[in-house]
Parts: structure tokens; C-alpha cells; sequence
């Protein structure tokens, strides 16, 4: 036996030990933490109806035209209580969720074959990204001639406008893997897909969900454009209500649902915030110390 | 095989990690387990499985690859520089802990260092390789008892020689 097994033992226990300070350990109690990442939100809040009253009392639009916030916020809690409204949330929302699931599935594939095979790069590569800088509100004319005004119509479009940033995270994550992991998995003995499923992908995952965050951006944006063209009369729709608010001069209703739509851009960028957060954290690329 | 980094794979835990070498030689998932464990606690890390790359110091992450390196059940260890990026201290205990390592497995390493002190202290054969093209220029058989310490006179001696044996092969290069 080469060195005494104990006294190493307890050397590189003790080395272990010195090279930790402390971890996880300080982790404030979760209502200062909720109450300090809110507190900005809120005073930001406050201070854009602030301006927005001050706007109203200075009478620069007669009060039908522009209403205070009051009024607005009023008309939204008459609103949220009407059933009419959760209908036409929820197909707002299943139509965000399937287009978005199958912008998902289309920008996914398309990524992994364009990021893998190389002359199909060369040949698509740029074309994704200049698919990305077209306005999705250009595509209704043709979706609209293609599928008439119908929900293949918006689908049509939320997937046009959500794919390609899809892609794009999924390629450039895998652009960006670190050449030195691609040489451990090799050294393991990893090649073709099993490297991509147990190296690169992982690897390329915090990149692919900023391309999904960016995509949900693309998505939304779509759907409501496409909701202000594409009325559907029997399908109650938030962006539907919005249109139908201006045609009836309605200036509160109109706001409370721009508010809504706001709102929920909000939510879904917390979420998207928090599950990068959690990622970040997971890959060591936080800085736990502060 | 070992790199000069640990190239742990951030997103997976440092058993995870072990798991994974097991698991593209083949082995089943339940013998994985037990296996990982037992890689780890070889290279006293028993506990710290559930570990992250991040959460390690860098002479822990380089035993969690050695750990997975042996994982593989090589026949031979092609080390490529691995502690060079680690401090005196930890390298020193590094040392003691792959000789301990070597010894209980009977494994053949291949370590490649520029640091001669390091050669002496781990090697049975020194082998001068010149630049370019990569040949053998001398070779030194080391009958050194173990356990060595880097500090003893009798490492500091070979060392020596092989330093001068270094320099010429460098000096070579500079006329």
C-alpha cells in the first residue's frame, strides 16, 4: 500500500472541506425574495397609471375618446365576470397552445436536421433567419387566400412567426456546445445520436429556451394580429373583442382588453423568467453568491 | 482517458456523470447505480453523488473524471495532463490518491506531464518524447520505492536528470 489510506483519506476530506464555503447556505425566506423581485414591478405599475391619469386630467383627449384608469379598471372587473369573457379566453388560449405546440414540433425538427446536416445549413441556414425578420402580419393575405378566413388560417401564421426562432435557438445551441464536452462524450464512447441526445442536446438546451421564449414572443404577436383580421362570428376571441370594442367606440372596454392581453404576455414571461432561472442555476451558469 | 480540464458534463450530477460512462459501455441500469457509487467512493467522493460539476472544487471535479474514466473499464489510462490546472496542495494529494488508485486496480497509466518533478514522483518508466515529430529521445527506468514523496531528495535527483536530458532536447530546438 503506497500512502497511509487513512491520513489521505482525512487530508483530502480535510482539502474538500476548505474548498467549500458554505453552499446554499444564506438563502433568503422566500417572501423577502418574492417581495424584493416585486416591489419594482409594482412601483413601475403605479407609476405608469400615475402618468396615464395625469394624461386624462390634462384633457389632451375628451374622456369617451381616452378614459381614466379608474374607468378602465372598472370596466375590466365587470369584464372578467362575465362568462362571454372566459370563453373567449379560453379559445384565445387553445389556439395559442396548439399553434404554439406545433410551431414547436415544426421549428424543433427543422432546427435538428439544419444544425446536423451540413450542406442543408448551408442551403436554409440564412433563409430561417430571414423568415424570422418578416413581419407575421404579411403572411395573413396569403394565409387568408389559402385557407380562407378559418383557424388554419391563424395557425397558419402563429407557426410561421414561432417556428423559425425555434430553430434558431435549437441551431445556434448546438453551434455553441463546448468543443471540450463533444471530446468527453466521444471519450465515452458516444457517436451519431447517441452523442446528440446525451451531449449535445442537453448542452444546447439553455439557448433552445430562449429560442422557445422568443418563439412564445413571435406567437402571441401572430395570434393577435391574426384575431383582429380573421373574426370568426361564432368564436368570441380576445383579440376578436378588442375589434369589436373600436367598432363600438367602447374606449374602456377596449383598454381593459388590451390590459388583459398585456397581462397575460406578463405571466407567460415570468414563467418563461423562472423555468431559464431554474436552468441557469441547474448548469452552474448563476452566480450563487449573489 | 483524462483531460487537462475535467469536461464533466454541467447538467448532470457528478454520479450522473459516472453513470453515463457506465451506461454507454452498456451496463444495466440497476448495476449503474451501485457501480457509481462504488467508482466514487474509490476516489473518496462516497456522497457527493449528488453533487453538480459547479458545486465541486476543480481537484473533486478531476476525480469525478477519473472516476468516470474508470468506468469505461479501460485496460489502459491515458491521463493528458490532469492536474495541471490544480493547486500545489491538491496535486500532491492527487498524487498519493492515484497511486493508491493504481496500486488497488492494476491499471497501466499513460500520464503525460511537463512537470518532471510529477513524472518522477508517479512513474516506473520516464519516457523524454521530442517535438515534432513526437519520438522517443530517451527513456529512464525509475526503481524508486513507493511510497515517494515529490519532496525527497531521491525525486528531486531524478528529476534533475531528466530536466537536463529536457533541456537539451529543448535547446536542440533552438539552434
Amino acid at each position: 500500500m503506497a500512502v497511509d489510506e487513512r491520513v489521505l483519506q482525512q487530508e483530502l476530506a480535510g482539502l474538500d472541506a476548505l474548498e467549500f464555503d458554505g453552499d446554499g447556505a444564506g438563502r433568503r425566506p422566500i417572501v423577502g425574495r418574492v417581495w424584493r423581485s416585486l416591489w419594482p414591478k409594482l412601483a413601475a405599475f403605479a407609476l405608469a397609471v400615475g402618468l396615464w391619469q395625469l394624461v386624462v386630467l390634462s384633457r389632451w383627449k375628451p374622456d369617451y375618446v381616452l378614459p381614466a384608469p379608474g374607468t378602465v379598471f372598472a370596466e375590466l372587473g365587470r369584464i372578467v365576470t362575465t362568462a362571454t369573457f372566459w370563453h373567449a379566453v379560453s379559445v384565445t388560449a387553445r389556439r395559442a397552445a396548439t399553434g404554439y405546440a406545433l410551431a414547436i414540433v415544426v421549428g424543433g425538427l427543422i432546427g435538428a436536421l439544419v444544425a446536423t446536416i451540413r450542406p442543408l445549413r448551408t442551403a436554409v441556414g440564412a433563409l430561417i433567419t430571414g423568415l424570422q425578420t418578416m413581419p407575421s402580419i404579411a403572411w395573413f393575405p396569403l394565409a387568408i387566400l389559402l385557407f380562407k378566413l378559418s383557424e388554419s388560417a391563424i395557425l397558419f401564421v402563429v407557426v410561421l412567426g414561432a417556428a423559425p426562432s425555434i430553430a434558431n435557438g435549437l441551431i445556434s445551441g448546438v453551434d455553441h456546445v463546448p468543443p471540450i464536452l463533444v471530446r468527453a462524450g466521444r471519450m465515452l464512447g458516444a457517436k451519431g445520436p447517441t452523442l446528440f441526445r446525451h451531449v449535445v442536446l442537453p448542452a444546447a438546451l439553455p439557448s433552445c429556451l430562449a429560442g422557445l421564449k422568443q418563439g412564445w414572443a413571435f406567437a402571441w404577436r401572430s395570434l393577435m394580429a391574426g384575431e383582429l383580421l380573421v373574426i370568426l362570428g361564432n368564436r368570441p376571441s380576445i383579440g376578436g373583442s378588442l375589434d369589436f370594442a373600436r367598432q363600438l367606440n367602447d374606449a374602456p372596454r377596449l383598454l381593459a382588453f388590451m390590459i388583459v392581453i398585456l397581462t397575460i404576455g406578463l405571466v407567460m414571461d415570468v414563467a418563461f423568467g423562472a423555468a431559464d432561472h431554474r436552468l441557469r442555476r441547474r448548469y452552474g451558469l448563476v452566480d450563487t453568491a449573489t | 482517458m483524462l483531460f487537462q480540464e475535467a469536461a464533466l458534463l454541467p447538467w448532470l450530477t457528478a454520479a450522473g456523470n459516472v453513470e453515463l460512462g457506465l451506461r454507454l459501455r452498456g451496463v444495466g441500469r440497476r448495476e449503474r447505480r451501485a457501480e457509481a457509487e462504488e467508482l466514487l467512493a474509490l476516489v473518496h467522493l462516497a456522497g457527493m453523488g449528488e453533487r453538480r460539476p459547479h458545486e465541486l472544487s476543480g481537484g473533486m471535479r478531476q476525480r469525478v473524471a477519473l472516476a468516470r474514466a474508470l468506468a469505461q473499464a479501460p485496460d489502459v489510462l491515458l491521463m493528458d495532463e490532469p492536474f495541471g490546472a490544480l493547486d500545489a496542495m491538491t496535486r500532491d494529494l492527487l498524487h498519493d490518491e492515484l497511486e493508491r488508485i493504481w496500486a488497488e486496480t492494476g491499471l497501466t497509466v499513460v500520464f503525460v506531464t511537463h512537470n518532471v518533478r510529477e513524472a518522477a514522483r508517479l512513474g516506473d518508466r520516464i519516457v523524454l518524447l521530442t517535438s515534432r515529430p513526437g519520438r522517443v529521445a530517451r527513456e529512464f527506468a525509475v526503481d524508486l520505492p513507493r511510497p515517494r514523496r515529490i519532496e525527497s531528495p531521491a525525486v528531486s535527483a531524478l528529476a534533475g536528470e531528466v530536466t537536463a536530458a529536457l533541456r537539451q532536447e529543448v535547446a536542440r530546438h533552438g539552434r
